[in-house]
């Protein structure tokens, strides 16, 4: 057994070690938070909450400082075929969404 | 993160919610093998002084009014199974855990292709944007 299995274990990787299905979600008992709204993901890596979050939401946009994970998210949107997904890079200080209101933020392991 | 949880409060409308997500510091990972406990993980003191300033900063936000708790707490996840020089792999490259606590990694070693599971807590808040 040389690695972990799924998409947790990546060593080096910021997202190393966060679980790789809805665990996050279902520990946060946050649904009625996500469902219909649109909402923000501040930290989004390479999207893995985002992914989780899209089908219940209205739109997700997910924020990161780094533009490796930022680019991955948006290759990954566009395989998918993900149309209520944007991701942008930006930092928490300054989310750069300009005049745009979310429902919901999420700080996913960056505050 | 004062300064982050200002942005998200002027990004978030009000009555909406800003939820914050993060490891537990208050609870260190823990090292099972089957379904027994054998040690644990400790973290970085930078990792712990950051939780614990975010911690304040979020508590200096809710005292500021522009935060209201609607619930926090605690839940725990496992990893998928590891051997040990995956574990000791990660533990070198993480920035947040420094290390065993004092015997575990003696006890891992005895049997180093025994699969390992690393328990972890995430801390969680949920706050109403007033």
């Amino acid at each position: 057994m040389g690695k972990p299995i799924g998409d947790v274990g990546r060593v080096g990787c910021p997202s190393a070690m966060r679980p790789a299905d809805d665990l996050e979600l279902r520990g946060l008992r946050a649904e009625r938070f996500f469902r219909g709204k649109e909402v923000l993901d501040i930290g989004t890596g390479n999207g893995r909450l985002a992914w989780l979050i899209a089908p219940m939401a209205r739109s997700v946009v997910g924020l990161d400082p780094d533009p490796n994970g930022i680019r991955e998210a948006s290759r990954e949107a566009k395989r998918r075929g993900v149309r209520n997904v944007r991701f942008k890079v930006s930092i928490a200080q300054e989310l750069g969404v300009g005049n745009e209101r979310f429902d919901t933020a999420v700080f996913s392991w960056s505050l | 993160m004062v300064d982050a949880l200002h942005e998200a409060h002027r990004a978030v409308r009000p009555g909406g919610t800003i939820i914050d997500l993060r490891p537990d510091s208050d609870h260190q990972p823990r090292i099972l093998r089957g379904r027994r406990e054998i040690g644990g993980l400790f973290e970085r003191p930078r990792a712990e002084a950051d939780s614990h300033f975010s911690d304040r900063a979020v508590a200096r936000v809710v005292r500021e009014g522009l935060l209201k708790r609607i619930r926090s707490g605690h839940f725990w996840y496992s990893l998928p199974p590891m051997d040990l020089p995956t574990l000791d792999a990660w533990l070198a490259e993480s920035q947040r855990l420094g290390g065993y606590t004092r015997g575990t990694h003696a006890l891992l070693a005895r049997d180093p292709e025994r699969p390992i599971i690393v328990r972890r807590a995430l801390a969680y808040g949920i706050y109403e944007r007033l």
